[in-house]
């Protein structure tokens, strides 16, 4: 049966794009425009989740992708409202004006996420995954001015390297494809999952390096997670927020599904091997560099490498861990995407991304310290936050496996919330530096409501899951053939 | 009396060496002409590639490739950066990592591990045709480490399209088969084109005086 919400939730960010382009001069409407597609996306994902349907043979949604598709609604809509308060207040008036472009790259960055997600084949995946660059690359470059460039320069040069790697492992693979037993097999994931025992296995295990690398780039796995940090604190806070709560689990999908093919194939030890070796790498990289970070939107770029490992670990696992994986990456994006939202306000305060220059937070703005704080809990996996539930579940599935990665686990998890901790407390604690700098700046609801919404919504996860979430949860797994 | 024997040297198996030498000249070099010219000779000699590779048949893939290879990659990138050199007035790469005769010894033995690779996999008997898989893994795995191993941003781009021609030579090797794949190669190059050459080199080239990689040095912990 064809849908009509998938063509909906493809088409519209590209028609309410040009609209914002020959309109600009009507600045506030492109907000409004973002807010209904918002709006309209968690509609679609709603009615998706409800009716799995197909478009063309090319787009799918199926039991994996509603979860993520419901995950982008969410951060989706948080980040609109935040834009509101954002780009209206308490920004240089020349990037109040050039707001609406934030608005139509915003608009068609989500559109390429859609694509992402529901791509039924591996070819179309790899084109959005590139769209996404794209895009987001203009995000990163809101800002213009020198540390933007060089961010945006890194970013688009290490994914640029990433999508050749995965074109690399899509070529690899269509070659073990027609050197299959059963004569040549389509790039549909159908198609590979259905008939993955017949793909030869040598041209599968060479492929899968490059397509792990190549989506685990745009994942921020490491050891290919350099552009992070950098594009992560130069790109508005806004944007940040959805890429870091967006992009990262669309590229896991393409991983996923990747590693289902390989599970399907009788080859998941082997996938598993690799994913759980770049997992670990992932968790060692922030260890060292969280310790180090004078910027606390750098600092909260780490946090992100260190989740992604944590996925990735959880998914090498399989079966419960692979839940864990997939709850963790839900508690995760409403998490850091309050985390990030929250740190436009903290920039908005005190006019920098040092964490030196950041003190006395509590005093300046209680609000936004109770909100940083509560972020930081949630990030680095304290009771109530459903975070907390998925890595429990992630250790002890770790802990049946081997006890000393779980130490080593356990140890780098430790250091990265010292290393958070001991910056978070800094910030929000003494005197602020110059206290008559901050006079004058309030915020409108829209600057906290997205973040305490995102917030309650990881903690009541904590508490209870709901019960369509956890037949969601565990049809995904299923699916995964675990 | 001597079995007549196949020559393995043709007109297709020439270009494909061809095409993987021309990296020994890139990694001997400094000079940013050189480079360029290495680029145009690689579309060139893709054209002639693709020609035997590709069914005329298939109008739009032969259509679409013969324009990316003749027109894109052999004319208008290499003018386009040849002119950017030349506006900027850099000449030569700055100073490598290792010495250019350290360079195109790595290289050699890149492309000799590319071909021993390739006849390898002849062996255990995959679908390759070796000379194709050989070539385009040592141009993609020699233009990784000229990345690496160069610091002006203009050869890093360079070098992204030397390796965006390895790729494109590896999907021609399935092109029979799966011609969707070498449409999914021509998009990864104009993608390349668009963001990396079009947008970002006069950015960079405007804000950051001597284009070398060691000035982007400004955002670190």
């Amino acid at each position: 049966m064809t849908s009509l919400m998938i063509p909906l939730m493809l088409i519209t960010p590209l028609v309410l794009a040009l609209t914002i382009l020959f309109i600009k001069p009507l600045r506030n409407l492109h907000i409004y425009f973002t807010l209904l597609y918002s709006i309209i996306h968690l509609t679609a994902s709603i009615y998706l989740i409800n009716f799995h349907e197909i478009y063309y043979h090319y787009f799918e949604a199926d039991n994996l992708n509603t979860i993520f598709l419901l995950v982008l609604s969410v951060v989706f809509i948080a980040v609109a409202v935040y834009s509101i308060s954002f780009f209206s207040h308490n920004q240089e008036e020349k990037h109040i004006e050039r707001s609406w472009k934030y608005h139509v790259f915003l608009l068609l960055f989500v559109d390429s996420l859609d694509g992402i997600l529901l791509s039924s084949h591996i070819g179309m995946l790899w084109v959005f995954l590139e769209a996404s660059t794209l895009f987001s690359a203009m995000l990163v470059y809101y800002y213009t001015g020198k540390s933007a460039l060089e961010a945006t320069w890194k970013y688009i040069f290490i994914c640029s390297i990433g999508i050749s790697f995965a074109f690399i492992g899509i070529i690899l693979l269509s070659i073990g494809c027609i050197g299959g037993s059963g004569g040549e097999i389509s790039l549909f994931w159908s198609s590979l999952n259905d008939n993955a025992k017949l793909i030869n296995p040598f041209w599968l295990k060479m492929a899968f390096p490059f397509l792990l690398l190549g989506f685990g780039t745009k994942m921020g796995l490491a050891p290919m997670q350099n552009w992070l940090p950098d594009a992560y604190a130069e790109s508005p806070a806004p944007a940040t927020a959805i890429i870091s709560a967006t992009l990262v689990n669309a590229a896991f999908i393409g991983v996923l599904r990747v590693n289902k093919v390989m599970i399907m194939a009788g080859l998941g030890f082997y996938s598993n091997t690799l994913l759980m070796i770049m997992g670990f790498m992932s968790l060692l990289i922030p260890a060292v560099f969280i310790l180090r970070s004078k910027n606390y939107k750098r600092m909260l770029a780490y946090s992100s490498v260190e989740h992604m490992g944590i996925v990735a670990i959880g998914t090498s696992i399989g079966g419960a861990g692979l839940f864990a994986a997939l709850l963790h990456i839900i508690g995760h994006s409403l998490v850091k995407a309050a985390f990030f939202l929250n740190s436009g306000n903290i920039f908005c305060l005190f006019h920098s991304k040092r964490i030196k220059d950041v003190t006395g937070l509590l005093k300046v703005s209680p609000a936004n310290a109770w909100l940083w704080v509560a972020s930081f809990v949630g990030i680095c996996a304290f009771p109530p936050f459903v975070t907390f539930i998925s890595e429990l579940l992630i250790i002890k599935e770790l802990l049946g496996k081997s006890i000393i990665l779980t130490i080593i686990f356990c140890v780098m998890l430790t250091v990265i919330i010292y290393g958070i901790g001991r910056n978070v407390i800094s910030m929000i604690s003494g005197d602020p530096k110059k206290p008559d700098s901050h006079k004058g700046i309030v915020f409108p609801a829209a600057g906290y409501v997205p973040q305490i919404v995102l917030l309650g919504m990881a903690v009541c996860l904590g508490l209870y899951i709901p019960s369509f979430l956890l037949d969601m949860l565990n049809n995904a797994v299923k699916f995964m053939g675990e | 009396m001597i079995a007549p024997v196949n020559s393995p040297i043709n007109f297709e198996n020439s270009i494909i060496i061809l095409f993987a030498v021309t990296m020994f000249y890139v990694a001997m070099s400094s000079r940013m002409e050189a480079y360029i010219k290495m680029l145009a000779a690689q579309g060139a000699l893709l054209f002639a590639v693709s020609l035997q590779s590709i069914s005329p048949s298939d109008y739009l893939t032969f259509s679409f490739v013969i324009f990316e290879t003749l027109v894109l990659k052999t004319i208008v990138i290499p003018l386009y950066l040849m002119k950017v050199i030349r506006q900027n007035e850099i000449q030569r790469e700055a100073k490598p990592s290792i010495p250019n005769l350290y360079s195109l010894m790595i290289v050699s033995a890149i492309t000799a591990v590319g071909f021993l690779f390739a006849y390898w996999l002849t062996g255990t008997r995959q679908p390759v045709n070796p000379l194709f898989f050989g070539g385009a893994i040592s141009v993609i795995l020699a233009a990784l480490f000229i990345i690496m191993t160069r610091k002006k941003l203009i050869t890093h781009i360079i070098a992204f399209i030397f390796l965006e021609n390895g790729i494109f030579l590896l999907s021609l090797s399935v092109a029979q088969e799966m011609p969707f794949i070498v449409n999914l190669g021509v998009m990864l190059d104009i993608f390349a084109w668009v963001l990396l050459a079009g947008i970002f080199v006069k950015m960079i080239q405007t804000s950051f005086t001597g284009q070398n990689i060691d000035s982007l040095k400004g955002l670190r912990d």
